[in-house]
């Protein structure tokens, strides 16, 4: 037989741990709501049996909020699984029962899964599952995902329930005194016609589930009639709620009530505190990129560059001359493949080290009290804190981090989260940043590799305030609420987890796509369309190609064709950038003459913001569409010009007159400064009162603000 | 009372929700229901956002979303 089963639950209670263990897959998990944005299935064989397991993005409610929450709704509604496992969090068991309550009440076939219990127990708290079982009339079983056993438990309970099925049962007692049945008659046929059972479609009508009440087609007669039942969502909401209070009254033992002392909580306050919040984000950044760059990346890079150059490079090449192989074939392998390879590959330390550090970010939950405290600046910009996740993990790759986006309930905050993240560094131009720095800034390195991420960030930042005072992008007056998990620690086994996922993923990377790329770019830069094999020689095909955008470079101090190459491989990968300057000679072969550092850190700008590469685009068109994408490449290609052009004409200043550019780079802080300032402080009437226009105002606000 | 203007650390209990829409929806979704004990944890650094522990888990809020939920003090 072949079945298949759900795993849904409210957000970040451990589904795709869960499912991880069950599958032995790696999907990407976190201590944060919204980590899983699709499905993923995967089918595992048991006896004589198939079974496809399903991870969906958590929920809520039924009645759904964002469009990942919509998928999952829409799967629920399908009816093509045999069995859903709603999991939840032992810890915090009413929330996931009432998410269970409101299956139970739709009719959908499930077992409850209740996730974390080494937690609970570890707080000393009891929790009799065998009650829960009884009094919900569900299976039920506990489960610890970070444990290896939970697995075969989970595996049982989901078999046993799957055999043993249950005569569906809506039992819904506690929503008693609401007239459910007498709606439930009145719908009949138009309940069946839309697939919901009239029991249920009446609930739905009482909590105003607009996507219910539009499947039920009802007549305009018909919907005045019902409208007024909406208003029994909230009673129906406390029903729920005392209905499962009363049962984990019973059901739930012990733990030491309150305790004097809680370590998440003293974290808190320090973390969370009005003063030290700031400087603790800053110094945790800080501490990050300084360990990824200084104390271990730099080290471990410069050390793998000279291994694989003598170990590999250096016999390889050798051989291939002592076998008499043609100059061309030895330099393809040696520069353009060997040499192209090691100049991403050396910073396989860093960037693995730097997913790390996001990761444990991620997992500990320190992200989200930070999407809590930036949440007030993302507001006024016209984002929310839950940007704050998206642009973190920005710093790691940004086309996985724009499909995050999905958990933002508005549309237009939404879409320009999507936009906005790429012009945050991501992992893949950090090699290009530290290459070109280390060669061009050897003591300030460091300073020029941090500063890519401030502007990054900064110019994400301007840009939000900036399309936010566009009419037409202005985000609705839309709120942010957002689940703020307990700190968590990762296990030792996830750690490694976490190291060996990102390595492999990087070593693929190079051995695929930045291989390719680097073997074509070779061959492009090194033989001519009539001459064959020039040698790296300025008649190359792409020189000529090159040659012609070179051009419009020029004033930003890279005017020459190999940068230009260099830039257009970006646009396939941005380890690309790196690896084709490395096949084509090396930093020190495009950045020449008197000003040369100042076209370096153009270079560097222009790399930070210029497009992102090509699975960032179409993260972007799935989230945001064609329209919207286009605006954020063509953003990101006006300031990366724009700012190069200003680093450029700085730097030659600089170099000229060091005081003037001092100055330079002090007013370029300032406009900087202002230019935020001026976005984010609010413009015209605010409602004050003081005067006619303002309590007109202020009035018009009331009336909107009661549709919250 | 409403629960933007509640004192830090004091347990509240739920009145009810005071507005409409998706986001008072999403409140009561969240465990916001009427009866439920709720406590104010703290504000932002920076200014506007709520942390508040309902049901055992801690949920930021906006202060726009504060203001949407009436609180009346605790019996105990």
């Amino acid at each position: 037989m072949k079945y298949r089963v759900a795993l849904v639950g409210n957000p970040n209670v451990g589904k795709t741990t869960l499912y991880n263990r069950l599958t032995h897959s790696f999907e990407h998990v976190g201590n944060w709501q919204g980590v899983t944005v699709g499905a993923a299935s995967k089918t595992f064989r048991a006896g004589d049996d198939e079974i496809e397991i399903t991870d969906l993005p958590g929920l809520y409610s039924l009645t759904v909020f964002s469009p990942e929450e919509a998928a999952t709704r829409d799967c629920l509604y399908e009816g093509k699984y045999d069995l859903f496992a709603v999991v939840c969090d032992a810890g915090n068991l009413s929330r996931g029962l009432c998410l269970t309550l409101q299956m139970l009440e739709e009719g959908a076939p499930v077992l409850l899964v209740a996730n974390m219990m080494d937690e609970v127990k570890r707080r000393g708290i009891s929790i009799d599952l065998g009650l829960l079982e009884k009094k919900l009339r569900v299976p039920v079983v506990g489960t610890a995902a970070t444990r290896r056993k939970s697995a075969d438990e989970l595996r049982l309970a989901i078999m046993s329930a799957l055999k043993n099925k249950r005569p569906r049962e809506r039992n819904y007692d506690y929503l008693g005194g609401l007239d459910i049945s007498a709606i439930a008659s009145e719908l009949g046929s138009r309940a069946a016609n839309a697939g919901f059972s009239p029991e249920w479609a009446a609930i739905k009508l009482c909590e105003g589930d607009e996507y219910v009440t539009e499947k039920l087609a009802l007549s305009p007669a018909e919907k005045k009639k019902f409208a007024s039942l909406a208003s029994r969502r909230e009673e129906i909401a406390r029903r729920r709620y005392a209905f499962i209070d009363g049962i984990l009254g019973e059901a739930v033992g012990g733990g030491k009530r309150r305790r004097r002392f809680s370590l998440g909580e003293a974290v808190d306050r320090i973390v969370l505190g009005k003063w030290t919040a700031l400087p603790v984000f800053f110094a945790v950044m800080g501490l990050i990129f300084y360990i990824t760059f200084a104390l271990v990346g730099n080290r471990l890079a410069a050390a793998l560059d000279t291994v694989i150059r003598k170990c590999v490079f250096s016999p390889v090449t050798a051989a291939l001359n002592a076998a008499g192989a043609p100059e061309w074939v030895v330099r393809l392998i040696g520069e353009g493949v060997i040499l192209g390879a090691v100049g991403i590959l050396k910073f396989l330390p860093q960037v693995v080290l730097l997913f790390f550090f996001l990761a444990l970010l991620e997992d500990s939950g320190y992200i989200s009290r930070v999407a809590f405290m930036t949440d007030g600046l993302f507001g006024k910009i016209g984002l929310s804190g839950r940007a704050a996740f998206t642009m973190l993990m920005g710093f790691g790759c940004s086309a996985t981090a724009v499909l995050t986006v999905r958990g933002e309930a508005d549309e237009r905050t939404r879409k320009k989260t999507a936009i906005l993240t790429p012009m945050l560094s991501c992992s893949a131009r950090l090699p290009v940043f530290t290459a070109i720095a280390g060669a061009y800034f050897a003591g300030g390195s460091a300073a020029a590799v941090f500063g890519m991420y401030l502007l990054g960030a900064a110019a994400a930042i301007l840009w939000a305030a900036a399309l936010n005072k566009i009419k037409r992008m202005k985000s609705g007056e839309r709120s942010f609420i957002m689940d703020v998990p307990p700190y968590r620690f990762p296990t030792f086994e996830r750690m490694g987890q976490i190291l060996i996922q990102n390595t492999l993923n990087f070593l693929a990377r190079v051995g695929s796509i930045i291989f390719a790329l680097n073997v074509i770019v070779w061959i492009l830069a090194n033989f001519s369309l009539t001459g064959g094999f020039t040698a790296g020689g300025e008649e190359s095909l792409l020189a000529t190609l090159g040659g012609l955008i070179a051009p419009i470079m020029r004033p930003l101090g890279f005017g020459n064709w190999r940068a230009v190459t260099a830039l257009l491989g970006g646009v396939v990968a941005k380890e690309g950038v790196l690896a084709a300057i490395e096949s084509m000679g090396g930093v020190g072969a495009i950045f020449t003459g008197e000003y040369a550092s100042a076209a370096a850190l153009s270079f560097m700008t222009f790399t930070l913001l210029y497009v992102p590469c090509i699975a960032t685009l179409a993260a972007e068109i799935r989230e945001a569409g064609a329209g919207w994408t286009a605006l954020g490449a063509a953003l990101q290609f006006a300031s990366a010009y724009l700012v190069s052009l200003v680093v450029y004409g700085a730097g030659r200043l600089a170099i000229d007159y060091p005081a003037a550019g001092v100055t330079a780079a002090a007013c370029g802080a300032v406009v900087l400064v202002a230019a935020l300032s001026l976005l984010c402080g609010r413009t015209g009437c605010n409602g004050c009162k003081k005067c006619r226009k303002g309590r007109k105002k202020s009035q018009q606000k009331r009336i909107e603000a009661s549709n919250f | 009372m409403l629960l933007s203007d509640a004192e830090r650390g004091k347990v509240y209990v739920v009145e009810k929700i005071v507005k409409n829409g998706l986001y008072a929806r999403r409140l009561t979704d969240m465990g916001f229901a009427p009866g439920r004990k709720i406590q104010l944890k703290r504000v932002a650094p920076l200014g506007g956002t709520f942390l508040v522990r309902i049901g055992g888990v801690d949920v930021a809020m906006r202060r726009d979303a504060a203001e949407s939920v009436a609180v009346e003090e605790s019996a105990r």
